[in-house]
């Protein structure tokens, strides 16, 4: 059985991420993983108010291993004219660590302004935890 | 521990909705299985119902492209066509037991991975416009209510699935696992052709290749 479908593609980036403070998208990508992040709270603003109707789903690792997707729905009042939204997800554990990702639809000629509330942690948070002369008390320890 | 806001501004130039993952890092871990784009009811496209299409990033870049390809057959012999007709690279998407069919398709994981990145292990030179798409799982016609009393794929079917492996791949182009635990390779720059029966409760996967976009 053979198939020829026709290839249709884009002239300019379907999707671009802009970030703020001179940190691209990739840099914050690449630094997962040394930098954890949990979310606080999202702040969401769109240019069409259908954008606030998606719903994200928070997808991760359980210990053993198992994805694990979380719904998070945003509480839109459906009589309001702003499309703007703050989110609590304090209760929710969303953390960003590279192993987990923030999935959702975006509408068509969409705008979105994405602003997340974090708590940082960075690993070598965890050195500067040891002491002052952090370096040398390693290296004796691993001597 | 330290406050800290990430502020991102996303733009979708398209017309039409795109499924995205935010932090996902799929092109910059082996490991990280990533659920990556995978839109397999389109409708909006070129007046296309049916379509497949997939987001991807170059390796260093900040900005996605959205590759597409109207799905003319919803079987996963129609899948298959029309993701290796994205020409992301020569790859193929193999299907399982079966399934009845809906405007929807569903793939078990889709990962996506810089070839610089999964050649570890193989000592391979970083190549950073080529792309390694692997489908952990199975291609799953995904219908819970068979619409037209048909089956798009049952035991005892005739896939056939077929391709050009790349020039520049280092690795196999070309890896089925399925059934009997087939596993098949294809020498860079050749063309392959393979067919296989269904089988009742055998799940094929395991789909592996590389190339040049």
């Amino acid at each position: 059985m053979a198939y020829s479908p026709t290839i249709i593609t884009d002239a300019s980036p379907a999707l671009q991420i802009n970030t703020a403070g001179g940190v691209t998208y990739l840099e914050l990508l690449q630094a997962l993983g040394g930098y954890y992040f949990s979310v606080r709270k999202l702040h969401i603003a769109s240019a069409f108010l259908n954008q606030l109707f998606e719903i994200i789903q928070y997808n991760h690792y359980s210990s053993d291993g198992n994805t694990v997707s979380k719904s998070l729905v945003p509480n839109v009042d459906p009589y309001q004219k702003s499309p703007a939204i703050i989110m609590d997800l304090e209760q929710d554990g969303v953390i960003l660590d590279g192993r987990s990702s923030l999935a959702f639809n975006i509408q068509p000629n969409e705008n979105i302004l994405l602003t997340l509330e974090t708590d940082e942690v960075a690993l070598s948070d965890l050195l500067n935890m040891i002491g002052e002369s952090n370096v040398k008390t390693v290296f004796n320890a691993t001597k | 521990m330290r406050q800290s806001n990430l502020t991102l501004v996303i733009k979708n130039n398209t017309a039409s909705v795109i499924p995205f993952a935010l932090f996902a890092k799929g092109f910059t871990s082996v490991n990280a299985r990533t659920a990556y784009i995978y839109d397999l009811i389109g409708e909006s496209f070129s007046a296309n119902k049916n379509q497949i299409s997939i987001l991807v990033r170059k390796l260093g870049a900040d900005e996605f492209e959205f590759f597409k390809a109207p799905l003319l057959d919803r079987s996963v012999a129609g899948v298959a066509a029309a993701l290796n007709s994205l020409g992301l690279a020569s790859w193929i998407v193999v299907g399982t037991t079966v399934v009845g069919y809906s405007d929807a398709l569903e793939f078990g994981d889709l990962d996506i991975y810089s070839v610089g990145q999964s050649l570890i292990g193989y000592g391979g030179d970083l190549v950073p416009t080529t792309f390694v798409i692997k489908v952990n799982g199975v291609v799953r016609v995904n219908s819970p209510e068979n619409q037209d009393g048909e089956l798009a794929v049952k035991p005892g079917d005739v896939i056939e699935v077929s391709g050009t492996s790349p020039e520049e791949s280092i690795l196999p182009s070309y890896i089925r696992n399925g059934g009997e635990g087939v596993a098949e390779s294809v020498p860079p720059g050749t063309s392959f052709i393979d067919t296989f029966t269904v089988e009742n409760g055998v799940d094929y996967f395991l789909t592996f290749a590389t190339g040049d976009r």
